[in-house]
C-alpha cells in the first residue's frame, strides 16, 4: 500500500495532486494551503502516474475532491492516467484539471476527448499562478454542486 | 493566407502523385497501342503470304501450260513428218518401194531432228484374201517377210515398212488389226481422214513393256478407188510412228528447266507418271496441283500436274514469315517497353513514398523535440519565477529564515535548466549530422569506454566483463557515448541490495551485423514501460539523476549507423540493452576460387 507523500489533517477535503517535479509540487501546495476559500485542504501528491493510480485503487472511501495532473509523468502518463480515471465508475466523477508546463495541440485534444474538465497551462507569471489555482480551488471545491 | 497555400501544395503533388500513380499501370492506350501493331503485323503478314501465292499460283500455271503447249507443239511436228509420208506416196502414186522408203526416212533423220519417235513405217490396207500375195510381194525386198498374227477382222493392215529397221524388226510383218486399240483407231482415221493416235497399247519392239501408241496417217488413192467403193474404203494404207510414252515424254520436256511433275493417262490407263515416290523431284505435299484434258488426234489424254521439290525449293519465299516473327519481335519489345515504363514509375512511386514517410517520421520527431524543449525548459523557469516571487514576499515581510532555502532552490533550477540545454544541443547533433562511418572494432572501442569510466570511477572496471569480437561500419566517437550512456545507466540503476554486475556480449555469429548486448543485475525496467524509454525526456524515475535523453541519443545513434537496439530481460536479473549494427561490407568472395 503505497502511502502519499505529503498529508494535512484526516478531516479535512482531499486533492490529489500527479506532479514529477519536485519544486512545482511545492509551489502549487503553497497556493493550495494559502486557499481563500477559508476551509482545510488535504493534498495528496504522487510523481508518477503509477503511483496515483495504485493510490486510486485501494482507497475505497475518502476519495479526492479534485484531481491536479500534470502531463509529462514518469511511468503512466497523465493522459493514459486520464483515460484510466475517466473509465472507472467510482472515479470518473471526480474533476480532473489538467495542469501542465505546455501544451501541444494533440495533448490538448486527447485530454479533451479523455473527458478531462479542465486544462491549464502553468503560467510563468507566479501572481496570475497563484490566482489560477485559486480560482480553480474555489470553483470546484466552493461553488461546482455538480460533482 | 499561409494554410492556403500549403493546401495549394498539398493538392499539387497530390495531383502529380496521381498521375505518377496511373503511369504505373498500364491503359487501354499501351493496349491499344500493342493489339493494334499485332493486327498490323498479321495483317502485312496476310497480304505478303498471299502475294508469294499468288506468284507462285502464275508461275506454275506457266510451267503447266508450257508443259502442255510443248508436247502439242511436239504432236505436231510429228503429225507434219507423218503427212510428208503420206505425201511422198501420193507423188509415187502409191508405189513407193522399200528403197524409197529407206532413203525418205533417213532424208528426214528422224532420230536427230524427232526424238521420241521410236520409228517411221507404212501399214498397208488389204483384203484378207490378199494376203498370201502381199506376203509373197513383200518378200522380194524383204526377205524375212510375213504377215502375223491371224485374226477375225474382214480386213488385214500389215505393216509393210518401218525404218529404222534394227529396233523396230519384231514390228514388221504385224498386222495391226488383230488387237482392238489399234484397229479402232486405224478405221477412225480412214473413215475422218485425219490423223489419229490409238489408245495405249504396248509396242511389240519395246523390251520393256512399257505404254505405248501409234501415230497414223491415212493415205488415200481415189484413182484407183472402184466405182461401186465407198471414198473412205480408197484408204490404201497409213504411214504411222510408234511411241514409248516414256521417251516421247523425256524428249519433249527437258528435265532441268521444268519445276512440275505430271502423269498423262488416257481414258484411265497410265501412259506416263512423275507422281511416285520413286522420283526425286516428287513432292508430297505439292504446293499446287491442276488437271488438265486435251484433245490430241481422237484420244482425251488427262495430265496431272503437281508441282515438284525443285518448284518448292524455288518458290521458297521467308518474307512473310520474317514480316511476322520480324512484327511479333517488334510486338513485344514494344510491350516490354511499356512494362518496364510502368515498372519504374512503379520504383520511382515507392521511392516518393519511401521518402515522404522518412521526411515523416523526421517531422514528428523535431515536433516533439520542439515540443519537449519547450517543456523541459519551461519547467525549471516556473520554479524559478515561483520562488523568486516568495523570496521577495520574504524579504517584504521580513522573514529571513527560509531565504537560504529559496536561494538554493533558484539555483539548481538554474542548474537544471542549464543541463536539460545541454542535453538537447547534444540530441540535436547526433540526429543532424550525418555520421561518418568506417568498419572500426567494436571491442577496442568499448574497451577505451570501459577504461575512461573506471578512470573517472564512475565504475570500476572489474564489475563489467566483455566477450567477443566483430568489427562494425561505425562512428567510434559515437559509439563510444553509446557505451558511456548504457554503462552509465546500468550503474545509476544499480540494485541496491547487489553489487553491481555488467555483461557485455558480442555475438559475430550473423553475416549482415554483429549483435551487441549490454546486460546488468540492475534494478531493470518493467516490461510496460519499455516501449517509451527511448522517447525524449522520458524517465522512469524522478529520484535519479538525469534528464532522460540518454537511451533517446542511444537509439539515434545506432540507427544513424543503419542498425536497431531494443530492451531485453537480462540473465543477471537486470536490464539488457539490444542492438545490431551492421557489418562492414566484406568484399564478395571470388566464385570462381
Amino acid at each position: 500500500m503505497p502511502q502519499p507523500l505529503r498529508q494535512s489533517t484526516t478531516t479535512a477535503d482531499t486533492i490529489l495532486l500527479v506532479e514529477d517535479d519536485q519544486n512545482h509540487c511545492d509551489l502549487i501546495d503553497r497556493t493550495i494551503q494559502k486557499n481563500t476559500i477559508d476551509r482545510e485542504i488535504r493534498t495528496v501528491h504522487f510523481f508518477d502516474g503509477e503511483a496515483a493510480k495504485n493510490y486510486l485503487e485501494h482507497q475505497a472511501e475518502d476519495l479526492p475532491k479534485l484531481i491536479l495532473l500534470d502531463l509529462k509523468l514518469p511511468k503512466v502518463s497523465g493522459l493514459e492516467l486520464l483515460a484510466w480515471i475517466k473509465s472507472d465508475t467510482s472515479l470518473r466523477r471526480i474533476p480532473v484539471v489538467i495542469l501542465t508546463t505546455s501544451l501541444a495541440e494533440h495533448d490538448t485534444q486527447q485530454a479533451i476527448e479523455l473527458n478531462a474538465n479542465s486544462i491549464l497551462t502553468k503560467s510563468i507569471n507566479f501572481v496570475e499562478f497563484n490566482e489560477m489555482i485559486n480560482d480553480t480551488i474555489t470553483y470546484w471545491m466552493r461553488w461546482n454542486r455538480g460533482a | 493566407m499561409e494554410p492556403e497555400l500549403n493546401q495549394a501544395k498539398g493538392t499539387d503533388s497530390s495531383r502529380s502523385r496521381m498521375k505518377l500513380e496511373q503511369a504505373t499501370r498500364l491503359h487501354w492506350f499501351h493496349w491499344v497501342v500493342v493489339i493494334g501493331s499485332l493486327v498490323l503485323t498479321f495483317f502485312a503478314w496476310n497480304l505478303a503470304k498471299n502475294q508469294v501465292n499468288d506468284r507462285v499460283e502464275r508461275q506454275f500455271d506457266r510451267e503447266a501450260q508450257r508443259v502442255i503447249a510443248s508436247i502439242k507443239e511436239r504432236m505436231k511436228k510429228y503429225e507434219d513428218a507423218l503427212w510428208a509420208g503420206v505425201a511422198l506416196y501420193e507423188t509415187l502414186d502409191g508405189q513407193v518401194t522399200h528403197e524409197n522408203w529407206v532413203d525418205y526416212s533417213t532424208s528426214i533423220s528422224i532420230e536427230e531432228k524427232y526424238p521420241g519417235i521410236s520409228g517411221l513405217g507404212f501399214i498397208t490396207r488389204i483384203q484378207p484374201e490378199q494376203a498370201e500375195d502381199f506376203e509373197r510381194a513383200q518378200q522380194q525386198s524383204q526377205p524375212n517377210y510375213r504377215i502375223h498374227p491371224q485374226h477375225d477382222q474382214s480386213v488385214s493392215y500389215p505393216i509393210t515398212y518401218i525404218e529404222p529397221f534394227g529396233a523396230n524388226r519384231p514390228a514388221l510383218g504385224l498386222d495391226i488389226a488383230h488387237e482392238e486399240n489399234r484397229f479402232t483407231a486405224a478405221e477412225k482415221a480412214r473413215k475422218t481422214r485425219s490423223a489419229q493416235i490409238t489408245g495405249p497399247i504396248v509396242l511389240v519392239q519395246d523390251s520393256n513393256n512399257t505404254p505405248g501408241f501409234l501415230f497414223y496417217a491415212p493415205y488415200y488413192n481415189h484413182d484407183n478407188c472402184k466405182e461401186n467403193e465407198h471414198r473412205d474404203d480408197c484408204m490404201k494404207g497409213m504411214v504411222y510412228a510408234p511411241f514409248v510414252v516414256k521417251n516421247l515424254m523425256l524428249g519433249t520436256l527437258s528435265e532441268e528447266s521444268r519445276h512440275v511433275n505430271i502423269r498423262l493417262s488416257d481414258g484411265g490407263e497410265v501412259l506416263f507418271d512423275e507422281l511416285v515416290p520413286e522420283n526425286d523431284d516428287f513432292d508430297e505435299k505439292p504446293l499446287h496441283a491442276e488437271s488438265y484434258s486435251i484433245n490430241v488426234y481422237g484420244r482425251v489424254w488427262d495430265f496431272e500436274i503437281q508441282s515438284d521439290n525443285s518448284f518448292r525449293m524455288a518458290q521458297k519465299s521467308s518474307q512473310p514469315k520474317i514480316i511476322l516473327f520480324g512484327g511479333i519481335f517488334i510486338d513485344s519489345m514494344i510491350f516490354a517497353l511499356f512494362v518496364l515504363l510502368a515498372r519504374a514509375n512503379k520504383q520511382a512511386l515507392a521511392y516518393a513514398d519511401k521518402m515522404n514517410d522518412e521526411l515523416e517520421i523526421k517531422n514528428s520527431e523535431l515536433e516533439q523535440y520542439v515540443y519537449s524543449a519547450s517543456h523541459d525548459l519551461k519547467s525549471p523557469l516556473f520554479s524559478i519565477q515561483g520562488f523568486a516571487y516568495l523570496l521577495k514576499q520574504c524579504i517584504q515581510s521580513k522573514e529571513y529564515d527560509t531565504l537560504p532555502e529559496y536561494i538554493r532552490k533558484i539555483e539548481d533550477a538554474a542548474d537544471k535548466m542549464r543541463s536539460n540545454i545541454e542535453a538537447l544541443l547534444e540530441v540535436s547533433r547526433v540526429g543532424t549530422t550525418t555520421p561518418e562511418l568506417k568498419p572500426e572494432n567494436a571491442r577496442e572501442v568499448i574497451q577505451n569506454v570501459i577504461h575512461r569510466l573506471d578512470e573517472l570511477q564512475i565504475i570500476p572496471a572489474s564489475s563489467i566483463s566483455l566477450h567477443g569480437d566483430a568489427t562494425v561500419l561505425i562512428d567510434s566517437v559515437r559509439l563510444g557515448q553509446v557505451f558511456e550512456n548504457l554503462i552509465g545507466n546500468a550503474a545509476k540503476y544499480a540494485h541496491p541490495d547487489r553489487p553491481l554486475e555488467v555483461t557485455i556480449q558480442i555475438d559475430d555469429s550473423r553475416r549482415d551485423a554483429a549483435e551487441i548486448t549490454v546486460a546488468d543485475n540492475g534494478i531493470g525496467i518493467p516490461q510496460e514501460y519499455r516501449s517509451k524509454v527511448f522517447g525524449l525526456f522520458q524517465r522512469l524515475s524522478h529520484e535519479t539523476e538525469g534528464n532522460g535523453v540518454g537511451l533517446s541519443i542511444v537509439k539515434r545513434v545506432i540507427e544513424s549507423f543503419g542498425g536497431r537496439v531494443w530492451l531485453d530481460d537480462s540473465d543477471l536479473g537486470g536490464l539488457a540493452v539490444c542492438m545490431s549494427i551492421p557489418k562492414a561490407k566484406a568484399t564478395k568472395p571470388s566464385r570462381a576460387a
